[in-house]
């Protein structure tokens, strides 16, 4: 559809809705409302977006009748306005210079911004924190974790993680767990799956995970644990080859599991696995739908890492059991802990903002940097960046 | 957001829409816009959270005495209200105070630079400062262990200071001097002695104060004005910067508890802020463009940016991580977590600016705060004032405490309304008057974005 000619100027805008990155001369529109895009090399047309995007310009530049006559210019803001990215508003009909309330993004320093505005000592650290790992073995001092954990909201998921055969009073921990109703997850290896007590019931859950090849009897011996009791599983296949996916899918279909995930696990020798299930292209980001509020996420946080942390057996506090250690429950309170991590820590402020994602267009529709990228070590897995 | 005046037409339904528009307005629809808001879900306050306010206190606030030497007309404690504790020159209970402060010190954990800042708040404090040297001196002591980043603040009427300008100064005291602007501005604060105008004798102890310490006074010298029929804001502005330069905060009076006789007294007193801004900001000048960021519209668009517009999460990081937000109905603070007041009475509140029958625990033998108590109360105001919170239009921030809203009490009563309700009309209106603003000031948009921490 061609707008009807008029000699007048115009403000140009772009919906509140539509997300903007501009890398290198090439400028990507998304629309968060149906994951539509454009993008755009075209110099008169960045120039435009650029204006657009300038603080005091607040959303809202000035389009004049002779940049609105040119052919490129046109045809882009029709095909802006007929995915409903953006408009055009002839000047006459508003008094004076109207503004559009636009995301804030892409400032360059959206850490500092986030961190000021949501980690200052007045604000409650503790109310970031929400999933706490709890890596258990026959070294855990249960009552002292206990007491740790007595000093933490109420309303985590606790994920209960490791061999529990070996844990001698670990009841005492899961009765603890247990007057909370928060989710409660026990993750072990399906060798080490143990039967719970059904005084344990209120709102535990079984994360499995299974490597290759499989232990048959084992096995067996699980998914008769799990016919016995009435407890959620859910199982995770760490896969490392094609070989490992296809055992993995005969499993799902035999045993009619419907609760599972494909995880991927890098050995240090199938780096082509990766490319081929786990590198990403272009059309792979650009499949996924995403919010407004996703795209805030990407750029203010680490959504795998944030607001969680890890207490191994020992007491130390990891945010990432890859990143530097921020504590020990025996010697730090959770304060210390949590502001370590706020103040020097790595993970949950961990966004794609390394080379070179930093000059990729997809940088921020592309998902957060996950372990995946520090177990490879390269910044970006992905065929966009070679 | 910016809409063709068609794509306004198409949303009221008017014949003789463009085509695009009729288009555009289907699309915005089949994505949810133009849709009845569905009523918001609201979380429940949970006692960890109390817990966790109660052991990482940030500012303890003494009433240090009910006496004062003014007897300013309006007071809240004075006779033009109700609702407060009957002043009978009543010092606060040192040993009480003292119990206090250790119970704070020994439940905050060491955080190095943690604030806690120490308040003194009247009457008039300085009219006690027996007690406030002796909690000085005690605060240090404990703080040698705990090493917070120790604060003094006091609010004053400073018609004592020259008593006490040196001890203040070496303390590093915060101080919010009260001073409605000239002479006549400030005919209301008058001494209870003799009615006479304080004027002349906060002035005289000010300009001590700014000779002496001329530094201390830039960085440490905060000034509030109450507005009302003696005064403008123009007034205010000019007399404190002039004379201080320094932009003090202008609050209004307070329309709360006022004795049913003394309603008259008190309307012809009251002027807004909001109409006396307007009128303030109607001509361009030095002293406008200089309080700019104290005028309210300002104020009314950082409040919009921060907590309802889709930057809402710049400030709001942890609502990223839910699909279904966490927020508690109204705007009040969770219990304690800006601070603790302890009254001369012992009694125990979240902050001195509600009322004292609201007291939610004592200092005896022991400190008595019933966490499971507190928390259900909070959630008994809730769980009734949510009914006009999930169809609020300003849900997300209505700047309103439970404990200002009328008869909150009887939240579960029939016929109980919030007064600060906003429907569509309402909300409107406020938008208009926020985007009118910004449309003048395109530039605010991100110096509040990037530069205004609301904590």
């Amino acid at each position: 559809m061609m707008i009807m000619k008029k000699v007048s100027d115009y403000w140009f805008t772009l919906e509140p809705y539509v997300f903007v990155d501009i890398k290198n001369k090439h400028a990507l529109l998304y629309n968060t409302l149906d994951g539509v895009i454009i993008e755009s090399a075209n110099d008169k047309i960045i120039k435009i977006l650029h204006e657009t995007l300038q603080e005091e310009n607040c959303g809202v530049t000035l389009l004049t009748n002779e940049q609105y006559q040119q052919k490129e210019i046109n045809c882009f803001i029709c095909e802006l306005r007929e995915k409903f990215m953006g408009d055009v508003i002839d000047v006459s009909l508003s008094n004076g210079k109207p503004v559009q309330m636009l995301p804030f993004y892409n400032y360059s320093k959206e850490q500092e911004l986030y961190k000021k505005n949501n980690f200052s000592s007045y604000k409650n650290v503790l109310e970031k924190l929400f999933e706490i790992s709890l890596h258990i073995d026959v070294t855990t001092n249960i009552t002292k974790l206990i007491h740790f954990l007595a000093t933490l909201p109420k309303n985590l998921t606790f994920n209960i993680i490791g061999n529990m055969e070996g844990v001698l009073n670990y009841s005492e921990l899961l009765s603890y767990l247990d007057q909370y109703s928060s989710p409660k997850n026990l993750l072990c290896s399906y060798k080490n799956l143990i039967a719970l007590q059904p005084i344990f019931e209120n709102n535990f859950s079984y994360q499995i995970s299974v490597c290759f090849p499989i232990d048959a009897e084992r096995w067996n011996r699980v998914m008769e644990i799990l016919l016995s009791q009435t407890l959620p599983a859910e199982f995770v296949f760490e896969v490392s080859s094609e070989d490992d996916v296809q055992q993995s899918e005969q499993l799902i279909e035999q045993y009619q599991i419907d609760k599972y995930q494909l995880k991927p696990n890098y050995t240090g020798n199938n780096i082509c696995f990766f490319e081929e299930e786990v590198f990403l292209s272009k059309e792979d980001i650009l499949s996924t739908s995403l919010t407004m509020k996703d795209l805030f996420a990407r750029q203010a946080m680490n959504t795998y890492d944030f607001g969680k942390i890890n207490i191994m057996p020992n007491g130390d506090v990891y945010a990432n059991l890859n990143h530097p250690l921020l504590g020990n429950i025996y010697a730090n309170n959770i304060h210390e802990i949590l502001h370590k991590e706020v103040e020097e820590g790595k993970s949950w402020l961990r966004v794609r903002n390394q080379a070179p994602c930093t000059d990729c267009v997809y940088q921020w529709i592309c998902p957060p940097p996950s372990n995946y990228e520090i177990i490879v070590g390269r910044p970006n897995l992905c065929h966009v960046k070679e | 957001m910016l809409a063709h005046p068609e794509l306004e037409k198409a949303s009221e339904k008017s014949t003789d829409v463009d085509p695009y528009y009729l288009k555009k307005y289907a699309y915005l629809k089949a994505h949810g816009f133009f849709t009845k808001p569905k009523p918001t879900k609201f979380a429940v306050l949970e006692e960890s959270i109390v817990e966790d306010n109660i052991r990482n206190i940030k500012q303890v606030v003494f009433e240090v005495t009910d006496s004062c030497n003014l007897n300013c007309t309006y007071c809240a404690f004075g006779e033009l209200y109700e609702g407060y504790d009957e002043r009978i020159s009543k010092k606060i209970d040192t040993r009480k105070a003292i119990h206090l402060l250790k119970f704070i010190f020994d439940l905050k954990p060491k955080k190095k630079n943690d604030k806690l800042a120490i308040s003194f708040y009247g009457g008039e404090p300085l009219l006690n400062m027996q007690f406030i040297k002796q909690i000085v001196e005690i605060s240090k002591q404990l703080n040698l262990v705990k090493q917070f980043d120790l604060e003094y603040t006091m609010t004053t009427n400073t018609t004592l200071l020259h008593k006490y300008i040196d001890f203040l100064v070496t303390n590093n005291f915060r101080l919010l001097i009260s001073l409605d602007g000239n002479e006549k501005c400030h005919s209301y604060r008058t001494f209870s002695k003799d009615k006479k105008n304080s004027f002349q004798k906060v002035i005289e102890n000010l300009d001590i104060l700014q000779r002496d310490y001329p530094e201390y006074f830039s960085t440490n010298v905060s000034f509030n004005a109450v507005l009302h029929n003696r005064n403008s804001i123009k007034e205010i502005y000019d007399f404190i910067y002039t004379r201080y330069n320094q932009i003090p905060r202008i609050s209004e009076l307070n329309t709360r508890n006022v004795r049913s006789c003394n309603k008259n007294i008190l309307d012809s007193m009251y002027q807004s802020v909001a109409k006396g801004e307007a009128e303030f900001r109607k001509e361009d000048s030095d002293l406008t463009r200089l309080t700019h960021r104290n005028s309210l519209l300002f104020s009314e668009l950082t409040n919009y940016l921060k907590y309802v517009s889709i930057n809402y999460y710049i400030s709001n990081i942890r609502e990223l991580l839910y699909n279904i937000e966490r927020q508690l109905p109204t705007s009040t603070c969770t219990p304690f977590s800006k601070k603790i007041l302890l009254t001369n009475r012992n009694k125990l509140l979240p902050c001195e600016r509600i009322d004292y029958r609201y007291s939610m625990g004592k200092v005896n033998e022991d400190i008595e705060l019933d966490i499971s108590e507190i928390t259900e109360q909070y959630n008994f105001y809730y769980k009734h004032i949510q009914k006009f919170c999930q169809t609020c239009y300003a849900y997300r921030y209505c700047g309103s405490c439970l404990f200002h809203i009328e008869n909150i009490d009887k939240a579960n009563e029939e016929g109980f309304v919030c007064q600060h309700f906003q429907n569509q009309e309402d909300f409107r209106n406020k938008l208009k008057n926020i985007f009118t603003f910004l449309e003048k000031y395109p530039k605010d948009y991100a110096e509040i974005l990037k530069n205004v921490v609301i904590e």
